[in-house]
């Protein structure tokens, strides 16, 4: 869902970046908003995941997983094979 | 000036937010109760008195960066110091399908060599890492990366966001062909506007061009690994490192990273990327230290870019010039990930429909985008605000005018009058070109936003302060300085708590054995910094307090720390003497971030730029003569540093309108300007007059009150350049950058 269909199309209606967050989300993804602590900043734009849209595994240290493939917090997430966080 | 211990957290304290009056306007001043937390001193704010904050202060390590004698991830060596480089993928898309390192690792003076891609995996771009090799020289190092015998699969491949998968149809004039989807709301409320407007703008993709390329210096010591990196994220890069690197048993806590001086990043520094993941691997496997720099191509075909957007809009005024309707939809132009293409738009035109915004990635076969100094922002308000003048020029409305009756925030509307009248906004707008005069002169606006005031992290952001009985002072921070002037900014906070000399204080940074900060991003640094730095000085001035009370024989509550002095009416110890007292032990304390105060003044920061251009309508070239920007930041601690972040803006808005893209060969999938020579930046010759009246604002947000800089400027000013451009024309060029080229067309389509 994105930013706008959470807020309703309402500008006033504030969602953050830790709102787009997936629960079971890869420790290894990394993105900038992590790093400067602020997922608990506004989101002003039509975004459906959080952060700038820039994502990286700490393994690989690359935009592409141990596993070869992109990572995304939409993928990044239980079953993926080079998953390694807490299960759902 | 807080002079007193922390107040009990219950009491709330009174404190003044807001601002003076801009020349012409009124102030704007409120009271809010905060309520200071244990340990922190009293909030400064719009009423406190400063004798160091808000002063012109030479950058402090201006001196070293000029002389040399500042040392940067290139500049470190060591003995027996190694030499590392990547092998690159040729193609922009398939399969690496056989590698050999043998006959590279047997060449002469190589010392470790490390794949970096396994056979069978996806090559994604041309400049994909596959592998990497260390040795005693660069030379040797080129020449056994000419050994490496590495076949490929070639699979078809596209870099051109025109034809990629999702791409909307476009019309012979480069509108977006496909019809809107349907909006009941929007669609009635487009028709019942007394005029509407629907337009198309594109932005190309721009390189972060940092100065300093990408890359450090790796050195193990058994378990322990030291990394001199060109990095925005000390901290975030040793934890990645750490976890990229477990297989070698090292732990978090054993990584160190160091990044004193760094030469920019601008959004592309945040990972360690797989430059520093090569060098520490070949610095582990040789046992030596490793130095991997990556040269100016691979800087501007790997390590990211502000992505390209295709913008359309569609919307509709009453008929007093009232936004009454608004539509939008952009596609992003990403690289291989498909993702990182996000356009921002203001949220500030009042619009009495529910605006629809709607936006989709573009994947290409080339490196994805990374972050870039204001994500999304500068693209998206370079659609919006150009639309918004021609939608204005259609209704017969100034574009002024047309802010003052469509922006809703107060602060904004206090910028676009004052910053009007600096300008000469009237006079200049009122300049009628000749029909048949070679030079058009013309004029533009557009606004900024910036929504991010700082925070107190996890864990807490921190700072360490150190007075020693000579009289220095040590202010120590983890986080970077990435060149914007955060060590002055520490400096300055620390002499003006502690009433010390400002020379006396040595701000350091960019070591992760000190406290931990922020990455430098999303202009968060000084505001989460700044409250922690002061509160380890306040923290070291009570200490210094008592001891010089004991001393003088008064009452530590009357002891004031000012102008380099400490103590109370005539009874006053010069701050050296004073320091005599602490002995050889220093005063040694860490100060913390606290949570942000619960309601500010204004959650986000406002700008407003104004430029002139004169454009050549026989070669079609456009100088901008003169920009002026207003900008609002927050409290303003080093004056100098703070303008210099708002005129690098404009610097690089000139750029980024004029003169900044990239460009792909469709048949190589290779870029073809990845140089300096061919990829034009904006240079002394092409700088206008540059102008700015930072707007201090009280913003009530923690005990300090700072708002950062790197992005909020950079948002307005190729919008206010195309605006120029189109009032120049009286035809807009609705295609960044704007290039000889398209400003003939555009007369050519104005003409016919």
């Amino acid at each position: 869902m994105s930013t706008y269909e959470m807020s309703g199309g309402d500008p006033d209606k504030v969602v953050t970046h830790g709102d787009l967050l997936p629960k079971y989300l890869c420790p290894s993804l990394l993105m900038k908003h992590m790093l400067t602590h602020s997922l608990g900043d506004r989101v002003y734009d039509a975004r459906k995941w959080p952060g700038d849209g820039y994502y990286w595994c700490s393994r690989t240290c690359t935009c592409v997983g141990p596993d070869d493939e992109i990572v995304h917090p939409k993928d990044c997430q239980p079953g993926r094979s080079c998953y390694d966080g807490p299960q759902a | 000036m807080s002079q007193h211990p922390a107040q009990d957290p219950s009491d709330g304290v009174e404190i003044t937010v807001g601002y003076k009056a801009l020349p012409g306007q009124q102030d704007r001043f409120e009271k809010r109760t905060v309520e200071p937390k244990t340990g922190d001193p009293l909030p400064w704010d719009a009423n406190t008195q400063f004798q160091v904050v808000g002063t012109d202060v030479a950058r402090v390590d201006g001196l070293a960066k000029a002389s040399g004698r500042a040392k940067y991830a290139y500049d470190i060596t060591f003995p027996g110091m190694l030499h590392g480089a990547l092998l690159r993928a040729p193609i922009a898309k398939g399969k690496l399908k056989a590698l050999s390192l043998d006959e590279a690792s047997a060449m002469p003076g190589i010392a470790a060599v490390v794949a970096l891609k396994e056979v069978g995996n996806k090559v994604r771009f041309v400049g994909d890492a596959i592998a990497a090799i260390a040795g005693v020289s660069q030379h040797a190092v080129r020449d056994a990366l000419e050994k490496v015998r590495a076949e490929y699969e070639a699979e078809e491949h596209n870099v051109d966001y025109n034809v990629a998968e999702g791409a909307p149809l476009l019309d012979a004039n480069g509108q977006v062909e496909d019809a809107w989807p349907e909006a009941k709301e929007i669609e009635e409320a487009l028709g019942k506007a007394a005029v509407t407007h629907t337009g198309t703008y594109r932005t190309e993709v721009q390189t972060h061009s940092s100065l300093e390329t990408h890359g450090g210096v790796a050195k193990w010591n058994g378990q322990d690994l030291d990394f001199w990196m060109s990095t925005q994220a000390t901290f975030g890069v040793r934890g990645e490192l750490a976890r990229a690197l477990q297989g070698r048993g090292i732990k978090v806590g054993t990584v160190t990273i160091h990044a004193e001086f760094v030469g920019g990043g601008f959004g592309s520094k945040f990972g360690a990327g797989i430059e520093g993941l090569a060098c520490a691997l070949l610095a582990h496997a040789a046992q030596k230290p490793v130095k991997l720099m990556l040269d100016r191509f691979e800087e501007h075909t790997t390590t990211g870019n502000r992505p390209g957007a295709l913008m359309q809009a569609r919307a509709g005024v009453d008929k007093d010039g009232k936004l009454v309707a608004w539509d939008w939809r952009s596609f992003g132009h990403a690289g291989f990930s498909g993702q990182g293409g996000s356009v921002a738009v203001p949220n500030y035109y009042a619009i009495a429909t529910k605006p629809r915004r709607e936006h989709k990635d573009l994947a290409i076969d080339t490196d994805p985008p990374r972050p870039m100094r204001a994500p999304g922002h500068p693209q998206g308000w370079f659609g919006v605000e150009l639309f918004l003048d021609e939608l204005a020029a259609k209704a017969g409305i100034d574009p002024l005018a047309f802010r003052l009756q469509n922006d809703r925030e107060q602060i904004r509307q206090d910028q676009w009058r004052f910053g009007a009248a600096e300008f000469g906004w009237e006079k200049a707008r009122a300049h009628q070109n000749a029909a048949d005069a070679r030079w058009r002169r013309g004029v533009g606006l557009a606004s900024a936003r910036w929504g991010q005031l700082g925070n107190q992290g996890r864990p807490a952001h921190g700072a360490t302060c150190r007075v020693h009985q000579d009289g220095s002072v040590e202010i120590r921070s983890g986080s970077q300085d990435i060149g914007v002037g955060l060590k002055t900014v520490m400096a300055v906070l620390t002499a003006e708590e502690l009433g010390a000399p400002l020379a006396a204080v040595n701000a350091i940074a960019g070591h992760t054995s000190d406290p931990s900060g922020p990455a430098a991003g999303g202009s968060m640094v000084t505001p989460s910094l700044a409250p922690a730095i002061r509160q380890a000085a306040y923290r070291a001035k009570l200490q210094l307090r008592e001891m010089v009370a004991k001393h003088l024989g008064v009452p530590v509550g009357d002891v004031d720390c000012k102008n380099g002095k400490i103590g109370t009416g005539t009874a006053q110890l010069p701050w050296a003497e004073a320091c005599k007292l602490i002995g050889p032990n220093p005063i040694d304390v860490r100060g913390e971030r606290l949570a942000n105060f619960e309601k500010p003044f204004h959650a986000t920061q406002c700008g407003a730029q104004f430029a002139e251009v004169e454009v050549d309508t026989w070669t079609g070239i456009v100088h901008v003569t003169r920009m002026f920007g207003v900008q609002d930041c927050g409290l303003v601690i080093a004056k100098k540093q703070a303008e210099s972040q708002v005129l690098g803006a404009m610097i690089q808005g000139v750029s980024y309108a004029l003169h900044e893209q990239r460009i792909m060969d469709k048949r190589s999938g290779r870029m073809l300007n990845g140089d300096f020579l061919r990829y034009k930046i904006t240079g002394p010759k092409d700088l206008p007059e540059l102008r700015c009246h930072m707007h201090s604002i009280a913003n009530g947000h923690d005990s300090v009150g700072a708002a950062g800089l790197g992005e909020p400027p950079s948002v307005a000013s190729a919008a206010a350049i195309a605006n120029a451009v189109f009032h120049a024309l009286g035809a807009p060029v609705r295609h960044l950058p704007i290039t000889p080229d398209k400003v003939l067309a555009a007369l050519a389509s104005k003409k016919a």
